[in-house]
């Protein structure tokens, strides 16, 4: 029985290399890990390509390495324009992206990962320095303040040396 | 990995150490030395020359089991953040095996990093998560480079045909 079993996981395991060799995978992965998200023992560096197809990192998730379908929705509301989204795929991410995108703490499985384990990708570091994590993004808010408020905060932020934005940020930090 | 790990480690060596001098000069208590131990995938990708024949891909989280002050895992969430990594807070949860072993990674005067053996790796990841790691452990056990693999899992409750 149990040498059985072992004989079809070497065969699955045989099947599972071939499926390693696909440059769907290798070219996924190579993305991934040029851009931060994955860490990797093998050479794939040689795949990258600067933009990748969604369906080919959909496929190479369901087929090779699960923790790529982990970090896709991140990696693609982070890297939006690095990724061809094909319309046939686009109702599979759209739940999930739409979720980190809202920003909240909850939202739908994708491919039966949770939430809470793919969106915490959005806070991861990236490669490239430059792409913020949502933690660090600015939002823009507006408001009606007095000429009396507006000449203080100018005043503040001449003696500081900071922006007017800065200044209040300091302010409402030092709040807490 | 390996490289990555063991200087983050260090910098965070330095910190405590760096710490420790301020305490000293304000007369408060001293961190003492702390212990980190390695887990998860993240062990896998550091200790190569054992792994070298598995097609391993991890997400930017540090599994490890932390004994330390709370000083110690702030510095070391911060000193991930800046590398690409996470420190996953759930790594307290992961099943570690009957017989596991313990390796030194690094000694250093205020941190000691050990890291579990490749084999009992593999045998919580295909206990705990067949799913997510069914072919990294039919790789592994097709490999035939961990001789008691197959029964490691069977005695901790895994089932092998969930990687058929």
């Amino acid at each position: 029985m149990k040498k059985n079993i072992l004989k079809e996981i070497k065969k699955a395991a045989s099947v599972d290399a071939r499926k390693r060799k696909d440059l769907r995978y290798l070219a996924t992965l190579a993305f991934l890990v040029k851009n931060g998200f994955l860490k990797t023992n093998q050479d794939v560096l040689k795949f990258y390509r600067p933009r990748i197809s969604v369906s080919d990192a959909i496929w190479a998730g369901e087929n090779v390495e699960p923790r790529i379908l982990e970090v896709l929705p991140a990696a693609i509301l982070r890297l939006k324009r690095r990724f061809i989204i094909e319309t046939d795929v686009l109702e599979l991410i759209h739940g999930a992206v739409a979720a980190l995108q809202e920003a909240g703490t909850t939202g739908i499985d994708f491919f039966n990962i949770p939430f809470k384990k793919y969106s915490q990708w959005m806070n991861l570091p990236l490669t490239d320095r430059r792409t913020k994590t949502i933690s660090q993004k600015k939002v823009m808010k507006s408001f009606r303040l007095s000429p009396a408020a507006i000449k203080s905060l100018q005043k503040l932020s001449a003696q500081l040396d900071l922006s007017s934005t800065e200044t209040l940020e300091k302010i409402l930090m030092n709040k807490n | 990995m390996d490289k990555l790990l063991k200087t983050i480690f260090i910098q965070l060596n330095k910190l405590i150490l760096k710490e420790n001098k301020n305490r000293m000069d304000d007369g408060t208590l001293l961190v003492p030395k702390s212990q980190i131990i390695i887990l998860g995938q993240s062990s896998l990708l550091s200790q190569p020359a054992l792994t070298a024949f598995l097609s391993l891909a991890q997400t930017g989280d540090l599994d490890a089991l932390l004994r330390a002050d709370s000083f110690v895992k702030k510095q070391l969430e911060l000193l991930l953040s800046k590398h690409g990594l996470i420190y996953d807070e759930d790594s307290p949860l992961i099943f570690v095996p009957k017989n596991s072993r313990f390796t030194l990674f690094l000694d250093l005067p205020l941190l000691e990093v050990k890291i579990i053996d490749p084999e009992s790796a593999l045998v919580s990841k295909a206990v705990k998560a067949p799913e997510k790691n069914k072919q990294l452990i039919r790789q592994a056990i097709a490999s035939e480079e961990y001789s008691a693999l197959v029964d490691r899992i069977i005695e901790n409750g895994g089932k092998l045909k969930n990687f058929v």
